[in-house]
């Protein structure tokens, strides 16, 4: 698979091996003196001279929309889809690699990871006609207020403006994970945000009519119902294929499902579920596996003692209790992968969760009611609340009806998206008090250790995780620069966590999209939308096309 | 001589009172009355009466799992059909859901939770809006002032939206939805009430409390509120089905009774795909329940008006 093949050969080599910059063209003119790190950025695929944009993309989200998420100073999760219509990042995953060139034509690190540099290409500008410079980049991260602001901005010493077009990061010891996060895929911070507009209209006024560099203009929103965007055919690497891009707040299936047979919808997201059959069987629609990541089981504040989750051995029955073969029968009509691991093999410095590396999970509810007595609950316990991700509430209760099956009972809180989205986002704080399972999934481009960084260590953003083991091998992959030493130490960390049970994988999702025949190109040549590596998203959105 | 004994009319006035309990009893809308009573009935004895678990799936033979799945052992067979359809039985008449559970048994239990959220939480509203609207009513002034323009605020709110925004607040669970209509339903009693009381304390056998000195709380509880129960049980019997379609209305949307407990409006919710692929016994069972528990409360209601507005009875 082209995804697959992707996530092999985008493998970021940020290795000590020093490449000096000598023999470069003009316009790839060295920024920083003194040894470089080796990094591997793709070359932006620029198409001038493209035809005017035409036809309307109905896409149906599969839960409402936060105004929230067209800011990317507040970065949320499912906020991606929309920095990718509205605004653009020097660096960002697509379909050419996990990092790929956008706005920045080149960039640059130090040897010792201590600086990093970048050069804009020349003539950017935002979609309101002003000049995108240095300034904005400069600002948008001294500004950023979402996830991981505070361990970003304290890595930096100073941001040097060179001109409008050079900065320069200096940071107080070695961040060899900048990139990560600066790439636009593990944080808000690397998605540039015009300085101007945002102080004239402020933090409520750019929510409610965003404005930036990306291919689309956003044109009109109904809070949490739905979202316009018009092309805007200025876009420095290509005019975008379609005009207007309708974004619909769809938390129904059924809904879903029948503005993709209607007409209304051209693209729809998660048909998996009961009506993944009907997708597969029709012929007026076509259909993206869109394997993302695997969804797993957290235990909020298992780490106090008057958790139920706090015994190794409960935690270990939970796992053994799911009939993961089955679920993913009933789920996803078994193309979905019983999984290991509960990051993305599509990540890097991931362990596969197949059985190559990590073992699939074995079902064996006699075991686990059989730790359940061990661990003191002969007669099974209840728990406060299982919590679903929105809106898999089918497959939250088929889980929680193998749980009950094994003694461990208790009942769906089904939140809405955008509170959902915040809970989980503020991890073990995010859920009081210690009885709670929280079912997850976060597909993310980049390195396994941001996820870990986030959620695994004590003092991550959303941590649900904190373990001294894992902690002092968390120290030595900070400590140090050695690329393949961190890459070892962030398979022991995964390894450490599954077999601690601290974090239950259940299955490798696959979160299914379907098209219309509305859709170009036709036939099977509509799965280049889904190439860029571990994407939940089909996007760039430039690329699509539709029959006008 | 014939002596005539005392009480001889006494013959005349047993038949009359006869006569008026079988008025009563063949004006009494029987049909309502038996549906309310076996949904009652169900209700209280789901757990004796319902063939299967209410949360646990049905447990499959190796037959059905070989015929559905290809393989000798399955934790549940699911979408089973009715019984007179193809591929139904009678271990399940009714089908299975999703999970392979009994929807009988379910919608017996989800009998159960229909009508304790709408029975306790209507009464719940009566006893609020009661007590206010005879506090309202009878001590006048700036009680008045204040009960009356609150009652007035809450009853320009939408009640489906505004149980959504409580029940957001308060989070989803079987006893908040309870107080989710409490809270809602209070104002229309309290007006009714309070209109009620306007005439009923100028009376004369208020006024001789007043003038023997008979301290408020007495007269509220002993001449007010027994002479108010009329309306109140009209208003009671007419919010039951409303307080059915609320809390079916909130479990549809995902903020009431929370799975996998059944109830008649998350049944319904849950299974709203299922109608795309022909298994219309996952929504029709549920929906004809709903549909007859609130137009059988309502007839009820309807009589209760009737009945207990003279006027109207002697019509």
């Amino acid at each position: 698979m082209l995804k697959k093949s992707f996530a092999i050969l985008s493998v970021l080599t940020l290795t000590c091996g020093v490449a000096w910059g000598q023999g470069v063209p003009s316009t790839s003119k060295p920024i920083l003196s003194g040894p470089l790190a080796k990094l591997d950025i793709k070359d932006a695929q620029i198409e001038a001279g493209r035809g005017a944009p035409k036809g309307t993309l109905n896409i149906g989200l599969h839960f409402g929309i936060d105004p929230g998420w067209f800011d990317p100073l507040g970065y949320h999760g499912p906020a991606m889809h929309f920095y990718y219509l509205v605004h653009d990042a020097l660096i960002k995953p697509m379909p050419q690699g996990e990092f790929t060139y956008s706005l920045a034509e080149r960039a640059e690190m130090t040897a010792d990871f201590r600086r990093a540099a970048f050069r804009l290409r020349p003539g950017l500008k935002f979609q309101d006609g002003r000049p995108l410079t240095t300034a904005d980049v400069k600002w948008t991260y001294e500004n950023y207020r979402g996830l991981n602001f505070k361990y970003l901005q304290d890595k930096v010493e100073n941001i040097q403006v060179v001109d409008d077009r050079t900065i320069v990061f200096h940071f107080k010891g070695p961040f060899v994970d900048f990139l990560d996060l600066y790439s636009g895929s593990g944080s808000g911070i690397g998605w540039i945000v015009p300085r101007h507009y945002y102080e004239q209209v402020g933090k409520d006024g750019f929510k409610a009519r965003p404005m930036g560099a990306g291919p689309f203009k956003f044109v009109s929103q109904e809070a949490g119902v739905q979202a316009s965007f018009e092309a805007w055919d200025q876009y420095w690497r290509r005019a975008p294929g379609v005009k207007t891009i309708n974004v619909r707040g769809i938390k129904d299936l059924a809904a879903r499902m029948a503005g993709l047979e209607t007409g209304e919808l051209d693209l729809a997201y998660g048909m998996t579920g009961k009506l993944l059959q009907r997708v597969m069987a029709d012929p007026k629609l076509r259909w993206d596996p869109n394997f993302t990541a695997p969804w797993h089981l957290v235990f909020p504040g298992y780490n106090e003692p008057s958790s139920p989750f706090h015994d190794k051995r409960v935690r270990q029955a939970v796992s053994l209790a799911i009939n993961r073969q089955f679920l993913v029968k009933q789920e996803t009509q078994g193309i979905g992968k019983p999984w290991g691991n509960w990051i993305s093999h599509e990540n890097r410095d991931a362990l596969r969760g197949d059985g190559t590396e990590l073992p699939v999970p074995p079902y064996d509810p006699t075991k686990a009611k059989q730790l359940l007595a061990e661990a003191g609950f002969p007669n099974g316990f209840d728990f406060d609340w299982y919590v679903p991700f929105v809106p898999y509430f089918d497959m939250a209760e088929r889980i929680l009806n193998d749980l009950r099956a094994v003694g461990m009972r208790s009942k769906l809180q089904m939140l809405d998206a955008p509170a959902y989205m915040a809970q989980t986002s503020k991890g073990r704080k995010g859920f009081p008090g210690n009885r709670t399972i929280v079912q997850r999934i976060d597909p993310r481009p980049g390195g396994a250790k941001e996820l870990i960084r986030l959620y695994a260590v004590c003092g991550g953003p959303a941590s649900y995780i904190c373990e001294p083991k894992i902690e002092s091998l968390w120290a030595k992959h900070e400590a140090s620069i050695d690329v393949a030493e961190r890459d070892r130490l962030s398979k022991d960390i995964q390894r450490a966590i599954v077999e601690g049970y601290y974090l239950v994988p259940v299955y490798l999702n696959p979160f299914v999209h379907a098209v219309t025949q509305k859709v170009l190109p036709e036939g099977e040549a509509v799965h280049h939308y889904w190439d860029t590596v571990n994407a939940p998203f089909p996007w760039p959105w430039e690329v699509w096309e539709v029959k006008g | 001589m014939a002596t005539i004994p005392v009480g001889a009319d006494q013959p005349i006035a047993a038949p009359r009172a006869a006569r008026r309990s079988f008025r009563v009893i063949r004006e009494a809308p029987l049909i309502p009355l038996v549906i309310l009573g076996v949904l009652a009935s169900v209700a209280v004895l789901a757990p004796v009466l319902a063939p299967h678990d209410k949360l646990d799936p049905v447990k499959p033979t190796r037959e059905q799992c070989l015929a559905k799945y290809t393989t000798p052992d399955c934790p549940y067979i699911d979408n089973v059909p009715p019984f007179w359809a193809r591929g139904g039985g009678f271990d399940t008449p009714l089908g299975t859901d999703f999970l392979g559970r009994d929807v009988l048994s379910r919608l017996m239990h989800g009998a159960r939770i229909s009508l304790i959220v709408a029975l306790t939480g209507t009464l719940f509203a009566g006893a609020i809006g009661t007590m206010l609207g005879v506090l309202a009513g009878y001590m006048g002034r700036w009680w008045d002032e204040i009960i009356m323009r609150i009652t007035d605020a809450w009853l320009t709110l939408p009640s489906l939206v505004f149980a959504i925004l409580l029940s957001s607040v308060r989070g989803p669970g079987l006893w908040n939805v309870v107080l989710i209509l409490a809270l809602v339903f209070w104002s229309r009693y309290s007006r009714a009430v309070r209109a009620e009381v306007l005439t009923i304390r100028e009376r004369e056998f208020v006024k001789l409390a007043e003038i023997n000195g008979i301290g408020k709380l007495t007269i509220i509880w002993r001449h007010l509120i027994p002479n108010v129960m009329n309306t109140v049980m009209v208003l009671f019997s007419l919010q039951v089905g409303v307080a059915v379609i609320i809390e079916a209305s909130l479990s549809f949307l995902g903020v009431g009774v929370p799975p996998p407990e059944p109830s008649w409006g998350l049944m319904m919710a849950q299974e709203r795909e299922s109608l795309m692929e022909g298994r219309w016994w996952l929504e029709i069972f549920p929906g004809t329940c709903i549909t007859m528990l609130v137009l059988s409360a309502n007839m009820l209601g309807d009589w209760l008006r009737v009945r207990l507005d003279p006027q109207l009875r002697n019509r």
